[in-house]
Order: C-alpha cells, then structure tokens, then sequence
C-alpha cells in the first residue's frame, strides 16, 4: 500500500543548481519500486531563503518541496542517505494526508496565496503583511491575482481584529471611570469655588 | 465578568487544515517572544489549536521560524 508523502528538503546554499538535482535525482530513486515507478507527484524549488537561525553556522538555505507517493518501508533507506549526505542541512519527511488537492474554497484560492507567500522574499512579505486599507489600494492599481491575495487577506484581518477587541474593551472601560473621576473633581472644584 | 467565548479565526477563514509551510500566517499565533499563543489566550477551537501547535513545531524544525525570538549573539 502507497502513502502521500511530503518531503522538505534543506540544502547548503553553496551548491549549484546542477548538483541539488543530481542529488534530488539519487534520492528519488530510492523511492523507485515495481509498485510506484513514478513516486514523485509534484517538485517545487523554494531556492535560496534565509533561515530562521543558524544550522550547521549556515544562515541560508535552498529549500526544496517535494511530494510523493511510496511504501512506508522504502523511507527508511531514504532516511539513512539524507542523514550521510552532508549538504542536507536539514529534512522533514510528513504524512501529506491533508486536503490540499481538494482546496475546500477553490474561489477564493488559498494556493494563490501560498504560492505568492512563499515565492516572495522576506522584503516582500514585510509589504504585504501591511494592513488592509493598504493591501486593497494597492490592489486596485495591480493585477486581478493580487486583487483576490488581498481579498483573502481581508478576512484574516477580521478576525485579528475581533482578537483584540476584548483587549481594546479593557482599556475602554478602564478609561471610563477615570473619565468619571475626572468629571467628578471638576466637579467637586466648582463646588470648592461655590462654598468660597 | 465573563466575556463571550472567542472564535476561532482559522475556522472563520475556513481552513481545514494548517499548513506548516506558510509561517506568515503561523507568526500570528506566537508572541513576540515566539512563543505558541495558549487557546485560552487566542480562542482557537482545540483542533486547531493542536493543528497548529505540530505546524508551528514543523516550521520551527525547518528553520521557517525561530524557536526563539529576539535573541541575538
């Protein structure tokens, strides 16, 4: 039996292009058998990105996305070469059982929005984590794809929004008594002056 | 007093499943700190929350986010 697969690759950014592939090549050949000749259902090259902090003194890598379907058994040989291979900083293997091939809003198109996250670099995720208002007229002036990225967003926004109303509630009524206590010695000064 | 129940924002943006790859919408659950916000604190349904705790841990692991923030050598 076959299982949909999900691996993560991390490799050093010092290598080439020619010799990730040559390597990604040797690797899914491991995945070969009778049962699955084609394992890999879909490759996709994050390329270089800086790393959240530093494995093996290396602050970039090459990230490499690849999904796949194979017997459990044949992870294991798989496991062992990525462990030898010193140019693989780093590797995750997963379950890939989500419903990612059956987005459940195709309209409002989630991938869009992950494919345009990651093939961003940082800089640009910076602009676009701006707020809504920004998103949407920036919107209007660009394509219909980054119409609906900000769409997407929009919702987000929302309930980011409702998160921090009931934060936004405390300092409001802790305002109000203070606003009281305010009008109450206003009015108790007046009530000075009176007695003067 | 007790305050209304909180939604859970990943079930309002009809997710069903959290994706450990897109770290830009799994920053919005960590303090600045990095650390994983509590249900208690975000209001997440406790699927999601689970989901989203092995995500933030996967994404960690990939160095997508850092297991700390704030720290510099």
């Amino acid at each position: 039996m076959t299982r949909p697969y999900e691996l993560v690759y991390i490799f050093d950014s010092a290598l080439e292009e020619t010799q990730i592939n040559e390597r990604l090549e040797r690797f899914h050949s491991l995945l070969k058998s009778p049962e699955t000749p084609e394992p890999i259902t879909s490759t996709n090259h994050w390329g270089k990105r800086s790393l959240a902090y530093s494995i093996q003194g290396k602050s970039v890598g090459y990230y490499v996305v690849v999904q796949f379907d194979t017997q459990p058994d044949a992870l294991g040989e798989l496991e062992r070469q990525l462990k030898l291979d010193e140019s693989v900083l780093r590797y995750l293997i997963v379950l890939n059982d989500g419903p990612a091939p059956v987005p459940p809003r195709p309209d409002q198109g989630p991938p869009d929005k992950k494919s345009a996250g990651t093939d961003k670099g940082p800089t640009d995720k910076s602009a676009a984590t701006d707020e809504s208002p920004a998103d949407k007229t920036a919107a209007t002036d660009e394509s219909p794809a980054d119409k609906r990225a900000a769409a997407d967003e929009s919702p987000a926004d929302k309930s980011a929004a409702t998160d921090e109303s009931p934060a936004d509630k405390s300092p409001a009524t802790d305002e109000s008594p203070a606003a009281d206590d305010a009008a109450g010695v206003s009015a108790s000064a007046e009530k000075a002056e009176e007695d003067r | 007093m007790r305050r209304p129940r909180k939604t859970c924002s990943v079930c309002e943006s009809g997710v069903r499943v959290v994706d450990y790859k897109d770290e830009r919408t799994l920053s919005r659950f960590l303090t600045d700190r990095g650390k994983i916000i509590p249900a208690r604190l975000s209001g997440m349904c406790a699927r999601h929350q689970r989901q989203l705790a092995r995500a933030i841990k996967r994404a960690r692991h990939l160095a997508l986010m850092p297991f700390l923030r704030g720290h510099s050598r």
